[in-house]
Formats: C-alpha cells, structure tokens, sequence
C-alpha cells in the first residue's frame, strides 16, 4: 500500500455515508494511527492547520481504488481543531451533514 | 555584522537592481505621464524589499530556498503547474535581457545585433561556467555601479526636483482620457512587475543558501533588501525622471533599448553614453545570469537535484546542464529575430501571472513558527506580506485585459 | 523528529526533499510505501522516490509525457535508512547505497571536468 492510495480518496462508512476525503495519514513510532478527512485540504495544506474528522487506523474496512471504507461508528472519533469543534462538533455519523 | 560584508552586499544590490524591463517601462512611462508613476516604482520597490527580506529570512533560517518549500506547500500537481509558468515567464525574461544584451553590444561595435546575442551568450555563459557564486553575483553587481550615471546625469539636467518628489505621492494624473487611463493602468502593472519579478525571489533566496547564511545573517539581509533595493531602485526613478525632463516635452517615445542611454548622452556627451551603454550591457548581463540561474534553481530544487554554483559544474551535472540548456533556449527565441521590447512585454505580463503563486507560498512559510521558529514573520512583516499579496493579485487579474486593450500600452 | 516520532505524513513528509549523509540531494520524497492492510497494523516501510511514483499524484496523460521524458525509474529508501526529518528528509546511508543518484552520475559523465574557479 502507498501513501498515495489513501490520500484525496473518498471517505465512505459502511452505511455508505460521504464523511469526505482523506487528506492526512497520521503516524506515531513508525505505525499509522489515524487518518484524517474531511473538506478544505487544499487551503489546509497551505496553512499546514488541519481540520477535519479524525478516524483511527483500526475503523478502516477497505482501501478500494476510488475510496476508503470505515466503520460507521469509529471509536474515539473526534475533531482535531477547536475550530472544527464548533463546526462538526460530536455529532453522530447517522446526523444529517452538508457533503464536501 | 562584517562592513565589508554589509557594503559588498548594498552595492552588488544597487548595481543588479535594474535590468532591461525597468529600463524599457522606466523611460517609456516618464516620456507618457511625466513624473505621475514614479510612486509605482517606490510602492513595487517596498514589495520587493518585503518578499526579497522574506524569502533571505527562510533561507538563512529553513536552510531551505523557496522552490524546495514550494513543491512541499503546493504538492506535486500544483507545483508542476507553478513550475511551468515561472520557467515558462524566466525563460522569456532571459531571451529578453539576452536580446538586450545583443542590441547593446551592436550599438557598441556595429556588429549585426543577432551575431552580438550569440557573443553574449557564449561571454556570459563561459563567466557561469568559470566563476563561483559569490564572484558571479559581485562582478556584475559591481560592475553594474556604472548605472549611477543615470542619477548624475538628472542632477546635470536641473529636473524640476518639486515636482520630481511629487511623483512619490500616489496620483492618477487629472484629464486623461480613457485610453489614456487605460495605459496608465498597463504601466502601473508592468512596472510592479517588473521591480518584482519572481526570479528576484528565487535567485535571492538560492543565493542565501549558496552563501550558507544562517541567523547570524538577518541584519545582512535586512540591509541589502532594504537599502540596496531602495538605491537601485532610485536608478529606475532617475530613469524615468530623465525621461520626463528630456523625452516627454518633445513628445519623443523611447521605442528602443538605448534610447535610456541618451539620457546621459544629453547632459555628459560621447563619455556619459559610453558609460550609460556600459552600465546597462552589465546590468542587462547581469539580469540574464540571475534569470537563467533562476530557472536552473527552480527545476534542481523541484526535482531534488543536487545544485549551486558554490559547487563545481561536475559536482551538479543535471543543473548544470540545466542552465546550459535554458541558455540555448532563450538564445533560441533571439534568434527568432522577436523584436526585444516585444520580448520585455511578454515576459512583464507572464511574471504578473505568476506573481501570487510565487509569493503566497513564502508567506506562509514565513508565517510558520513550526519551521522559522522566534524568526518567524511578526505584525510588520505579516501586514506589509498580505497588503502587497493583494496589490500583486490585482496587477495579475488586471494584467491581460489591459495588455489586450491598450495593444501592450500602444494604443 | 525521527521516523518513529508522531509524523503527519502528508504535511510532514510528502514532497520534501532528501540529503544523504554527505549533504548531498539526492531527490524528493514522492510517495511512502506501507506495510499493512486496512485496519491491521500497518507501518512506514520505505520512501519512494523518483518520476515513476508520480502514476497515482497526476492525471494519466501527464504521468506519460513526464515518463516519456524521466523514465519510470523509482528508488526505495527502507525507513530504517531514515535518520531525521525537518525541512529535509537526512538519511544515515550515502545516495549511492539506494540507488539514488544514478542519472547524476550519468549525466557527470558528459560535464568537462575542467575550466572552473
């Protein structure tokens, strides 16, 4: 698997709902922990501040060519940012979301 | 801070400030509009100082020079496509100070102007070759000093100086038509780009890196951009105040290259057109080295090569043939008999495009403490960054339209 | 920080470049490659570098006339070759001993080694 088979993909759960799309892998001692996704990466790798939904690396079904599957309720899924705080806050994947 | 250090640097800034757009817009807006766009000059001049002082900052403390960081902020897509047009824009910025380089030397020798190009090509590129880094920039910086002809000669023509200090004011001047505003507009963004070409930022800050500056370096740099862009761009503004004095009163347009060289042809005779000829060959010169080096940086740092003049052209194969390459490249659209000032309008209007890719990178980067720690930008930097972020924007959006209705400021 | 070190892959590492041992470039870092599946435990295995990473970074008609000039080639920097990342990826071994640096090496060949100050 490369780097660049997650990055940019779409993000979908089970139950098919768009969480948006991958714009950071997150790694720590050498292992993958946690991807990020969600909208505005462009911008956000710019000002290299990411926002977003964090999903950790054990949720991730499948890596399919044009997307990534995930649990429809990953443990410990919260916003990085205060900002995305205020904007996603802890809402539960089957809330209504505006998409990407 | 070492002096001799400090006054090489201000010097090598003063005598490389000018090259063939600046002198070609400097003398065709004072003969047009008099003294009313010398605040252009002063405004793209503070620009350059911001981006020029910024983009040495992230070198002497990154350790990195703006193309490396470049492709890491842009990412690869964007980056190709930034990279492109930079090499694209450089590329005819060299084929015109090349083809200045040529006119020049025929007004020089009488030789044909074309076989003076390829001359001047071979001259320039065996100095590349020959010469590391350090005396590459120094010689034609310091030679280029014979530029300060141009303000002694203003001083010899007695210019109104009242109204020459009024044109540091920003103006529009009162009853032009609209066409005429038109083209003031065109020159205004030809000359912001022109003073702040994005080669500038790319040379400067591989430069840094050539140089190994490092923190104790920041009052070196400071100086240079501030006071060093700040003398030589006054030689752009004696420039277009000679043209005002001499040419605009009796309606004469500087249609060529040389016609800035009369400026103290008039006041110092056969001597001060040697020296005025002499200054801008060096200038000219000079500006196609730093423009075709530019290039050669952008494309080794995007791709990882190994690059620099402070190695030996082994040392750095691929940029060295980089350079050679750009070099035959620009010589090539020489030949192709374009007339130079057509040359010097393509390559303003393709830097303006270009301008805010270029510099919106750096100033984030300069923003970030992550990478530039307590040297990171503080309120001054950011608000000056941001303000001309947006004037070049404008200038970018402004540039096409313009250039098509005034038929490139002819109409 | 070190590979072992939190690191944001694609913030942190893709794109920038790489010097050996000698302060030498030798490239930029343009895809890492993952040991690992979905949801199992899955590691940095190596940097990959060269224009033959660039299939899945650009549209197809791009990474054609890229390879059509720069070739497919693509070098592998096991991760344990990584000593510190920052600005510039460090590695502990010379360019040599991962292969990169092979068309510097072969362009060197038609460069004069003669003339320069």
């Amino acid at each position: 698997m490369r780097l660049t088979d997650l990055r940019d993909k779409k993000v979908r759960s089970l139950d098919g709902e768009t969480l948006g799309r991958v714009h950071e892998v997150h790694c720590d001692g050498g292992k993958v922990i946690a991807i990020m996704c969600g909208a505005g990466s462009f911008i956000e790798r710019w000002t290299a501040r990411k926002q977003g939904c964090r999903i950790p690396w054990e949720c991730v079904r499948k890596v399919e060519r044009e997307q990534v599957v995930v649990t429809p309720d990953p443990p410990q899924r919260k916003s990085r940012s205060s900002a995305s705080r205020t904007r996603q806050g802890t809402r539960r994947p089957s809330a209504p979301r505006s998409k990407r | 801070m070492n002096p001799l250090e400090l006054t090489l640097g201000i010097m090598t800034a003063v005598g490389g400030f000018v090259d063939i757009s600046e002198l070609v817009f400097a003398a065709k807006a004072g003969s047009l509009f008099g003294y009313a766009l010398i605040w252009v000059f002063a405004l793209s001049t503070i620009g350059i100082m911001v981006f020029g002082e910024m983009s040495g900052r992230v070198a002497a403390v990154a350790h990195q020079p703006v193309f490396n960081l470049m492709r890491h902020r842009l990412g690869l897509k964007l980056g190709l496509v930034t990279l492109f047009a930079s090499v694209l824009s450089t590329l005819i910025t060299t084929a015109a100070e090349l083809g200045g380089v040529g006119l020049i030397l025929h007004y020089l020798t009488g030789a044909p102007y074309l076989l003076m190009a390829v001359v001047g090509v071979l001259v320039l590129g065996a100095s590349m070759w020959v010469l590391p880094f350090q005396w590459i920039e120094r010689t034609y910086g310091l030679l280029g000093l014979m530029m300060i002809i141009f303000a002694v000669a203003l001083v010899a023509i007695h210019p109104p100086w009242r109204e020459v200090a009024g044109g540091f004011v920003p103006q529009v001047p009162k009853g032009l038509s609209t066409t005429e505003l038109l083209i003031f507009g065109y020159f205004m963004v030809a000359i912001i780009s022109a003073v702040m070409f994005p080669y500038e930022a790319y040379f400067y800050s591989s430069g840094g890196i050539e140089e190994q500056w490092g923190p104790k370096d920041l009052p070196n740099n400071r100086m240079t951009t501030t006071v060093g862009f700040a003398l030589g761009s006054l030689l752009a503004v004696s420039i277009l105040a000679s043209s005002a004095q001499l040419f605009g009163p009796m309606n004469v347009g500087p249609e060529v290259a040389g016609s800035s060289a009369l400026e103290a042809a008039i006041p110092f005779g056969r001597t001060g057109l040697l020296i005025a000829l002499g200054g801008m060959l060096i200038a000219i010169a000079g500006a196609a080295v730093e423009t075709c080096m530019a290039n050669a940086y952008s494309v080794a740092q995007f791709f990882g090569w190994e690059w620099g003049r402070h190695k030996k052209p082994w040392e750095a194969p691929r940029f060295t043939l980089a350079w050679i390459i750009f070099f035959l490249l620009s010589l090539a659209i020489v030949l192709t008999d374009v007339n130079v000032m057509s040359l010097v309008e393509y390559a303003v209007l393709f830097s303006i495009v270009v301008l805010p890719l270029t510099y919106l990178p750096l100033m984030l980067l300069a923003n970030d403490k992550k990478y530039m720690g307590q040297f990171a930008n503080k309120w001054l930097a950011k608000s000056l960054g941001w303000f001309f972020f947006a004037v070049i924007t404008a200038a970018a959006i402004a540039a096409i339209p313009l250039y098509l209705l005034t038929s490139g400021g002819q109409a | 920080m070190t590979p072992s070190d939190p690191l944001k892959l694609v913030a942190e590492l893709l794109d920038l470049p790489i010097m050996d041992k000698d302060g030498r470039y030798c490239g930029i870092v343009d895809d890492v490659e993952l040991s690992g599946s979905a949801g199992k435990e899955t590691r940095i295995k190596a940097l990959l570098v060269g224009p033959g990473a660039y299939d899945a970074r650009l549209p197809r008609w791009a990474f054609w006339l890229i390879s059509k000039v720069a070739g497919r080639r693509v070098a592998r920097i096991p991760i344990d070759q990584v000593d510190q990342i920052h600005t510039v990826v460090h590695l502990k071994c010379r360019a040599e001993d991962v292969k990169l640096h092979q068309v510097e090496d072969r362009v060197r060949a038609w460069i004069p080694k003669r003339g320069a100050l």
